[in-house]
């Protein structure tokens, strides 16, 4: 990895956490979508990047994150469990001959199909986890799958946004 | 390195094994040490006081959502305005009226001099929310400025929280959308009292509780912080009671309460301070320990 690499990963990591903390956080449609933008900051992490620094990448950014909510573990937890789960879909989706060195989490280099599978269940098991924490009771359960599931959608569309808007594709591959 | 045979011995072999098996779950033990912590933080942190610093009431976030705050700020300024004009218009039927009241009275022997029990500060809002089930917002005094937690909040339209954290120049307030957050307040019609609770979805309703049977609120009855409360001096608007509900086998009536405050546009609140709740509490505890 050169330098030019890891800049480009920490400007893409504080972009979506100031995303998130300045914009997104006060961001949602109807009451039931809400934008967690920032978990595309580890979600995009180089896709063969050590679990152990995206699981610690991840509580960092959730606190930090909890620090704008006053809501301090709520994101963390949440964001550790997604960081966990990127770790076992990844592995998962692994494609028949191995991921090779210019492989990275986008439509363009992935494919949709793959890029989808990927990110979606990764979102939709965060948001889920962030909202039954956040009502810590059962009682609202259909609210609660409702709200993870149109925050993951809309989460997954800023993300979509960001990365196409600010990182154009480094050529044709 | 490979160890001859004839050397390893069932510790060395279990030592091995043992750092081996843990080196391969590296990433779910630490998964699970973070987990761990987090929920801790998350379920024990509105006790512990070690974590702090841990809201947006510390320095830098302070001052991050300060800034954000002042863009978005240009907004609303058509909405504040409007507010201002409204409390002006307010305050001013308040002093025709007083006046006209001590021009009745007179002189009055049986007045005894009281000091005074609450001082108001004015404060920014600089960050808020009313969409999730726990609300909280920040504004930007401090403890610099004479805020204390536990200090009531109001607005020029009504009840809007409690300080729960300060730092030198920002405070978080724990607002009435708070799943947590009960209010002490009564009927101002027949001074029924009562508590009100917020659901947890509605930013613009919030329930009243324990108004038993025999009561007979009205839809559009006024409701008003009690004499009850050491937070908020008595008479502070409420909101106005939208739906009644009576079920037959209920003790108390099930009734839904518009709020006067709009929490969505809040732009600058009153922080109350009571001078004499420390007294009150200090008469009120040994008496009954429950009360707060």
């Amino acid at each position: 990895m050169n330098s030019k690499a890891i800049f480009r990963i920490v400007v893409y990591f504080l972009n979506f956490l100031a995303l998130q903390w300045l914009v997104a956080r006060n961001l949602n449609l109807g009451g039931i979508a809400f934008c967690h933008a920032y978990i595309g900051a580890i979600l995009l992490l180089p896709i063969e990047f050590n679990a152990v620094m995206v699981l610690l990448l991840a509580f960092a950014s959730g606190l930090m994150t909890d620090v704008f909510y006053d809501t301090p573990g709520l994101h963390a937890a949440a964001a550790v469990f997604a960081a966990w789960l990127r770790h076992l879909n990844q592995k998962i989706l692994t494609p028949a001959g191995g991921y090779e060195d210019y492989m990275e989490v986008s439509v363009g280099s992935m494919g949709l199909r793959w890029y989808l599978l990927f990110m979606l269940p990764v979102l939709f098991f965060h948001s889920l986890m962030l909202f039954l924490l956040e009502y810590a009771s059962l009682d609202h359960i259909l609210l609660i799958l409702a709200k993870a599931a149109a925050s993951s959608a809309f989460t997954l569309i800023i993300i979509l946004i960001v990365q196409n808007a600010l990182y154009r594709p480094q050529g044709n591959r | 390195m490979p160890v001859p045979l004839s050397k390893r011995t069932f510790a060395g072999f279990l030592m091995g094994g043992l750092f081996l098996f843990f080196f391969r779950i590296r990433v779910f033990m630490l998964f699970l040490i973070l987990e761990g912590l987090s929920l801790w933080l998350l379920f024990s942190a509105n006790s512990y006081q070690g974590v702090v610093w841990l809201n947006s009431s510390n320095a830098v976030a302070g001052r991050i959502l300060e800034i954000s705050g002042t863009v978005n700020s240009y907004f609303y300024l058509n909405t504040e305005n409007a507010e201002l004009a409204r409390e002006n218009a307010n305050l001013n039927a308040r002093l025709k009226a007083m006046e006209a009241e001590r021009a009745s009275f007179g002189l009055d022997t049986m007045h005894f001099p009281r000091p005074i029990e609450y001082k108001y500060r004015v404060a920014k809002v600089i960050n808020n929310s009313v969409a999730r089930v726990k609300n909280f917002m920040t504004i930007n005094r401090g403890t610099e400025d004479g805020i204390k937690a536990g200090m009531g909040v109001i607005s020029a339209l009504g009840v809007v929280g409690r300080v729960k954290n300060c730092s030198a120049h920002y405070s978080t307030i724990t607002s009435a959308l708070h799943s947590d957050m009960l209010i002490s307040a009564g009927i101002k019609r027949n001074n029924a009292f009562g508590t009100i609770r917020w659901e947890g979805n509605n930013p613009y309703q919030a329930r009243m509780l324990y108004i038993a049977r025999h009561i007979k609120p009205l839809v559009g009855d006024t409701i008003i912080t009690s004499d009850y409360s050491t937070v908020f001096p008595s008479g502070i608007m409420v909101g106005k009671i939208a739906k009644i509900k009576l079920n037959d086998n209920e003790t108390f009536y099930d009734i839904t309460v518009n709020l006067s405050t709009d929490f969505s546009t809040l732009s600058y609140v009153y922080v109350i301070e009571n001078t004499l709740k420390a007294e009150r509490d200090s008469l009120q505890q040994p008496t009954n320990p429950e009360l707060k």
